[in-house]
């Protein structure tokens, strides 16, 4: 190896150091003809050893697909003398990954580039098995061509707005577009707690505000826990807290999901705002002799206030989406309605299409009014 | 517009809208529903409270007239009046009279929502009782040594969850094939604008319609619903895939709108074709970034993937949401709840810092570590600028990616 390049490198820098007046002399000529092949460096190959690493990752890859795998088709290779047999959808993953070490070891990729694309192709393949992907996708034309689907789309496409505007929630005397208004207070409640909270936090969580190192630890530590469960899962545990059960519930489970949800996404954003603050005021107030909550005030504060209003706004459009989900799992507002529509689906589509383009209206309506709000403000 | 006439147009405002939410509240549109009616009548309360303030604080104003005229007289005449201001040459502050009354509708409207959604706060005795309870039922299911049902409640929360994270993968490499595209046409330094206006708009509808919609409406008659073999998994991946287009377009087409000229002015010198230029100048300088963005969409999916589960597209989602799921037993199971939710938690902050490290080893190379370089007990450095915080975990130019990919997910 290491007498192969240096055999390799005393042209290449002869060549360089030469280049500007060959260059010169050959311009001329060139532009009329065919242009002369000019020697470039290459890349220095990526060292072997880690490429049969990675063939040898492909292989347990390979054998672990094959290990799990749940569909019994087989491939067949007929070799003159004998006929090997595989399980076919690994055997043609196994390809695939071969196939990547192979161009990325041709175009020269660095191991570390090359491990990212095998472990993409493994990630996919596990994924997509898991899923089922190509059993689903090859239903997916037979699906649209015939019977229920095809209505149900086409339904969608005619939604019955008499329905959305007129007509009570079934069995009550509460009108849809009540439960409307009810996400949309639910989206304003939580945001307008929510977001102050998470301002709450995120000054606590980075170290530039927050009274010592163990405080703002601990608190990242709480948010993370906090940000990782689903804003299902709260809407659930508060229904339990409360004592309810999850049907027929009422707002306040929704309003404390929400809460938390915004609590997590407010205060993650915000302390990297706060994280990334201006120092100049921030010594400026120390200078000054200001304590901890006076600097935060007025040298913290100040700053990402602008970004603390563009994320409650943002954060409020994702509850009116969040609030209309919610409902799924029986708390109040229209999210309840859509999912006691997708239940009597049967009877006709109208209904959950007239829901749906609602939702898509809403939604859009919210989105222009931040932006204006964000206009105006900032 | 002098100060008295704000005062008194802020009244006259906050008194109409008292008076016109009250009677709001009587019309035959309230008679139906309950919730508009609470959201009047809190409305009317909270705007009579500012009206009330208002009053007081204007009736105050009137009262100091003879003295701000007799200010006015002596600043007129030319002598100085009493300023403290300009004892230390500090500026006056500037009137924030709109900012404050904003402020106040925001709290009118507030109550009037907090009114709307009708909350019984006095559930919220009895809630840290049972939170305790719960808790700690929750705790021991986690702490005990598995016991048969146990391990089942662990098998089952496991595969649900990896079913999750690959509903997310498949949903991000999706949307990863189409927003590289999509991102290079919505871009305007090398789309003409016959191509990026309509992009944008298709981008921005997309955009703006839910997952939620997206898997009801099309992926789950499409594809089926229930668990993954019925293809409800599958549903959930397409929503989330067709979803994050949206976001990461536009993501991806302000990373190509803001790279370095130089290297598209050198290859369009040298005679490449567009595809070539976008081959060779561009790719080259975005694609760590696009791949950051990639990363943090793919977090952001495994998060989204719950609530799909919960209208049945498979997932985390599906095992915990009525009426087949761990809530939708009648007496909770609370045991198998903490275990599920331990799970969720353990597995959602693994794959957090595995995407972390690969982002931060995308944008910033093997060899680059940011070092500590603080004074004093506060441990920060002492360069500013973007990237120049360090809490410690070493992240910073990747944070800072991931707070702009939120903000901007927003627009």
């Amino acid at each position: 190896m290491t007498s192969m390049r240096q055999q390799r490198i005393p042209p290449l820098v002869a060549k360089q150091a030469g280049s500007p007046e060959v260059t010169a002399v050959v311009e001329p000529s060139t532009s009329a003809g065919a242009p002369a092949a000019v020697q470039r460096p290459e890349r220095p190959r990526p060292p072997l050893q880690s490429y049969l690493l990675l063939a040898l990752v492909a292989v347990a890859a390979f054998a672990f697909f094959w290990w799990t795998r749940e569909d019994t088709s087989v491939l067949f290779i007929p070799l003159g003398f004998t006929t090997l047999w595989a399980p076919q959808w690994p055997l043609i993953g196994f390809a695939v990954m071969l196939a990547v070490l192979v161009l990325c070891w041709l175009t020269r990729t660095g191991a570390m580039a090359a491990f990212g694309a095998l472990a993409v192709v493994i990630m996919s393949y596990w994924a997509g098995a898991s899923i089922h992907f190509l059993d689903r996708i090859v239903e997916v034309p037979q699906r649209l061509t015939t019977g229920n689907t095809r209505d149900q789309l086409l339904g969608y496409l005619n939604p019955d707005w008499s329905y959305l505007l007129f007509s009570n929630v079934a069995g009550t005397s509460r009108p849809i577009w009540g439960e409307w208004l009810i996400t949309l207070c639910m989206a304003v409640v939580a945001t307008l707690i929510g977001c102050f909270i998470g301002l709450l936090l995120a000054m606590l969580a980075s170290p530039v505000s927050s009274p010592n190192k163990a405080t703002s630890q601990t608190v990242k530590a709480i948010n993370s826990v906090v940000r990782s469960i689903p804003d299902v899962g709260w809407a659930l545990l508060f229904a339990a807290f409360i004592g309810g059960t999850a049907y027929g519930l009422g707002a306040l489970a929704a309003v404390l999901a929400l809460i938390m949800f915004n609590i997590g996404i407010v205060a993650k954003l915000l302390g990297e705002s706060v994280d990334a603050v201006a120092l100049g005021p921030l010594e400026a107030a120390d200078a000054a002799g200001a304590n901890l909550v006076q600097r935060d005030r007025v040298a913290v504060l100040p700053a990402v206030m602008p970004s603390f209003v563009s994320y409650s706004l943002y954060v409020f459009e994702l509850n009116i989406r969040a609030s209309a989900a919610l409902g799924v799992v029986g708390v109040a507002g229209i999210g309840g309605e859509l999912s006691r529509q997708i239940g009597r689906m049967s009877q006709g589509y109208e209904n959950v299409g007239a829901i749906l383009w609602a939702l898509v209206l809403v939604v859009l309506l919210v989105d222009l009014l931040s932006m204006w709000i964000r206009r105006k403000l900032l | 517009m002098t100060y008295g006439y704000k005062i008194a147009a802020a009244l006259a405002g906050s008194v109409l809208l008292a008076a016109g939410s009250f009677l709001l509240s009587y019309v035959p549109a309230a008679e139906s529903s309950d919730v508009f009616r609470r959201a009047m009548l809190g409305s009317a309360a909270g705007a009579a409270v500012v009206a009330c303030g208002l009053a007081i604080f204007g009736l105050a104003y009137l009262g100091t007239t003879k003295q701000r005229r007799a200010e006015t007289q002596r600043v007129a005449q030319g002598r100085e009046g009493y300023a403290p201001d300009r004892l230390d040459m500090r500026p006056v502050k500037p009137s924030k009279f709109l900012y404050n009354m904003a402020l106040i509708f925001v709290g009118v409207v507030f109550v009037s929502s907090a009114a709307g959604t009708g909350m019984t706060l006095s559930a919220l005795l009895d809630m840290p009782a049972r939170i305790w309870d719960y808790t700690t039922q929750m705790v021991a299911g986690v702490a005990q040594i598995p016991d048969e049902e146990a391990r089942d409640a662990w098998s089952s929360a496991f595969d649900a969850m990896l079913e999750s994270v690959a509903i997310a993968w498949i949903g991000t490499i999706v949307g990863a094939l189409f927003s590289l595209p999509c991102g290079i046409l919505a871009a305007r330094n090398m789309t003409p604008l016959a191509i990026y206006i309509p992009m944008r708009f298709i981008l921005s509808i997309i955009r703006a319609v839910p997952e939620l919609v997206f898997a009801v409406a099309i992926f789950i008659p499409l594809l089926g619903v229930g668990p993954a073999h019925m293809g409800g998994a599958m549903a959930g991946a397409f929503a989330l895939g067709i979803s994050s287009i949206g976001t990461l377009s536009k993501l991806i087409s302000e990373a190509i709108e803001g790279v370095d000229p130089g290297p598209l002015e050198a290859s369009r010198a040298s005679g490449a074709t567009h595809v070539q230029m976008i081959r060779w100048a561009v790719l080259p300088q975005v694609m760590p970034e696009v791949i950051a963005i990639w990363l943090y969409r793919f977090e952001v999916n495994i998060r989204a993937s719950a609530i799909l589960g919960a209208l049945g597209a498979g997932g985390i989602g599906r095992l915990i949401s009525p009426p087949n799921g761990l809530f939708g037993q009648r007496p909770y199971d609370w045991e198998a709840i903490g275990i599920t939710l331990f799970v969720i938690i353990a597995i959602t902050m693994v794959v957090d810092q595995v995407s972390g490290f690969v982002r931060h080893r995308v944008i910033h190379g093997a060899t680059v570590r940011q070092k500590r370089r603080g004074f004093g007990g506060r441990g920060r450095k002492d360069t500013g600028g973007p990237g120049g915080h360090d809490d410690g975990s070493g992240q910073g130019g990747v944070n800072l990616t991931e707070a702009r990919a939120e903000a901007t997910a927003a627009r």
